[in-house]
């Protein structure tokens, strides 16, 4: 793919751009629920990306990535109520914040794989919701706390509707994720996923993979800080149910359902929170219910032979609505898979949880 | 000195009672994954379906708290083994369809709890027999029942070791997490090891949650604490061995009840500080080389 002509290559990235700003720009025909539900849809989809860059770019299942989210969201309501008010410092702040702390935690994760991994990340995203609710001086305790209006830059008006806030955040988690496409498209994703899919020849080739991946937490925990500042700025309040275990566990479900790529576990948020804020709205009190049910499909779906067949018909449904079929990015794929089926990506962690390729 | 090494000597003994408690629930989760490969995320759920049906039952009496215990542990065997029947299907295809599911069952498993038993926390007496304190010797008072508690779980930490150890569906269990395919190959098909082993573990947790009703009571939070916490012991404890699950998970209790006596502020980086340390320490014995190889 990048051996394409200089002017064609720009030509797509001005097409992707335009899809993006289309996408982006759908929510603004909706009334006030609409655009705070696609505000925070764009936020949580940050934290599902983050987690698309550890568990499907890189192979490392994780239910911990709720940690940096939690530290980008806290550290910016706290900004925001005892320093300044300047959103774009909020999120400057969350973004060190968040990568400081997988930092931190990624000194450990980055020897973990697999199942192990898995288990110390449920561990370190509990540590952090119990801190959250602990340390009330900081957090505010369960009730959290509650961050004035901001406003982007000094000379931009405040953010004060739900159409300012969702323009805002639209603006930012578009940036945010057009700069981790970017980076994840290019040889750092590669190194990421020689990694997932071989690690020991990796090894071999003398390339220190697990510096690799901590490098990975990192820039996950950046933008999954990100995401938590951009929350408190759609909510105007953090409490830690925002960053508990049932978050982890629904980012992770939206990277399953977007094959483990970034724009797909956005895309995947948007999918779980619709069914659950509103396809459910009519049955109160039932969202978790449908969203259970969508745990349940996505498992029993995912590498079999019927969600293969139903990845690929999409996948090629979507390809013959764009000029051009080939477009995402260069994935290794499996024997029998086209490599547009989003299904490669998420199988990645498999093969290192099931004990790393021989 | 002595007077400050007294105030830790409760939060110490609750430590062993707390740790005897994970270690029911963390050896099924450990034995679950080291025999049917299954990471199973739904372990807290059945922990908490266990306290509260203690908590909605309320018994009174020492035949009601094993009457409750006991139906707890039916209800935590036959979730189990519906799941060994949910999870068949899945077998080959990874370790992320297993997680997903089992997830997804945690949240319709706490959702149902919820619709059951209501949103509010509930708390359990423990039976009246059992319900005052007891001098111990030094004089400490100690509330009996958690005393009680000590007993029985070292009388089920001393029956799970006969039990893998010293009989022949132990023998199968070991076996089964060594060398599955010559298991099979024996007669003993998988399906049917995994199921008895998830239906195991599930009446173990549920039962735990029975019995430590009185003493953790029964909330929203119970199953994803529990949860947490026994999966930071089975990677500390290491797999199928059950020794060192009852070591981790004895550490693990002290570190949640003398070390949030001892650090208040920092008690919820503790677990994984320690956790941390230990793996690192393990990475670095094994990195190290025999000892005939070393000058």
């Amino acid at each position: 793919m990048t051996t394409l002509p200089r002017h064609s290559r720009l030509n797509r990235a001005a097409r992707r751009a335009a899809v993006a700003v289309g996408v982006l720009a759908l929510p603004l025909a909706g009334d006030a629920y609409t655009l705070s539900t696609a505000a925070r849809i764009l936020a949580i989809g940050l934290l599902a990306a983050a987690v698309a860059i550890v568990t499907g770019q890189t192979g490392l299942p994780t239910l911990g990535q709720t940690a940096p989210y939690a530290a980008g969201a806290y550290t910016a309501a706290f900004l925001a109520i005892h320093l300044h008010t300047m959103a774009v410092l909020q999120v400057a702040a969350g973004a060190v914040a968040g990568a400081s702390l997988a930092a931190v935690v990624g000194l450990l994760l980055a020897h973990t794989r697999a199942a192990t991994h898995l288990m110390i990340t449920v561990a370190v995203g509990q540590a952090v919701v119990t801190a959250a609710g602990d340390w009330t001086p900081l957090t505010g305790g369960s009730n959290g706390l509650l961050t004035p209006t901001v406003r982007p830059l000094p000379d931009l008006p405040i953010l004060d509707s739900d159409l300012a806030i969702y323009l805002y955040t639209a603006t930012v988690a578009g940036l945010a994720l057009a700069v981790a496409v970017v980076v994840v498209r290019g040889p750092w994703g590669m190194l990421l996923r020689a990694v997932r899919d071989q690690e020991p020849r990796m090894v071999a080739s003398g390339h220190p993979t697990s510096r690799y991946l901590h490098l990975a937490h990192c820039a996950a925990g950046a933008l999954a800080g990100i995401g938590g500042a951009l929350l408190v700025t759609v909510q105007q309040t953090v409490t830690p149910g925002d960053v508990d275990f049932d978050t982890a566990s629904l980012a992770l479900l939206a990277c399953v359902l977007g094959g483990g790529r970034l724009r797909g576990a956005v895309a995947g948020v948007a999918v779980i929170l619709i069914v659950r804020d509103v396809i459910a709205s009519p049955f109160a009190g039932h969202g978790p219910l449908l969203v259970g049910t969508l745990y349940l499909a996505a498992a029993y779906l995912l590498h079999s032979r019927p969600g293969r067949q139903l990845t690929s018909r999409v996948s090629a449904t979507i390809g013959r609505l764009r000029p051009r079929p080939a477009d995402g990015p260069p994935l290794p794929a499996r024997a029998g898979e086209t490599p547009d089926a989003p299904d490669t990506v998420a199988a990645a962690p498999d093969a290192v949880a099931a004990g790393g390729p021989r | 000195m002595g007077w400050q090494v007294g105030v830790y000597v409760l939060p110490a003994v609750d430590g062993v009672a707390y740790g005897l408690l994970l270690f029911t629930v963390a050896v099924g989760l450990s034995v679950a994954y080291g025999v049917a490969g299954m990471l199973n995320l739904a372990h807290g759920v059945v922990f908490a379906a266990g306290a509260y049906l203690a908590a909605a039952w309320h018994p009174t009496t020492l035949a009601g708290l094993a009457a409750a215990t006991g139906t707890a542990a039916v209800v935590g065997a036959l979730v189990g083994g519906a799941l060994s029947v949910a999870a068949a299907p899945l077998a080959g295809r990874g370790q992320m369809p297993q997680v997903l599911l089992t997830l997804g069952l945690a949240l319709l498993g706490a959702q149902a709890l919820t619709a059951i038993f209501g949103t509010d926390d509930l708390s359990a007496p423990p039976p009246s027999v059992w319900a005052g304190s007891i001098r111990l010797p030094g004089g400490w008072v100690y509330p009996t029942y958690r005393l009680a508690f000590i007993g029985i779980g070292l009388i089920v930490a001393v029956l799970a070791q006969l039990l893998v150890y010293r009989t022949k569906a132990g023998a199968l269990v070991r076996a089964s997490v060594d060398d599955r395919q010559m298991l099979s190959c024996l007669g003993y098909p998988a399906l049917a090891v995994n199921a008895a082993v998830l239906a195991a573990a599930g009446g173990l947790a549920a039962g735990a949650g029975a019995v430590g009703a009185p003493i953790l009571g029964a909330g929203a939070s119970t199953g994803p604490l529990v949860m947490m916490v026994s999966l930071v012991i089975v990677v500390l404890g290491g797999l199928s061995n059950i020794r060192a699950t009852l070591a981790a998970a004895l550490a693990v209790g002290e570190l949640q009840t003398l070390g949030v006596a001892v650090l208040p502020t920092l008690a919820p980086f503790l677990l994984f500080a320690a956790t941390a340390l230990v793996l690192a320490l393990r990475a670095r014995l094994q990195s190290r080389p025999p000892r005939w190889v070393r000058p």
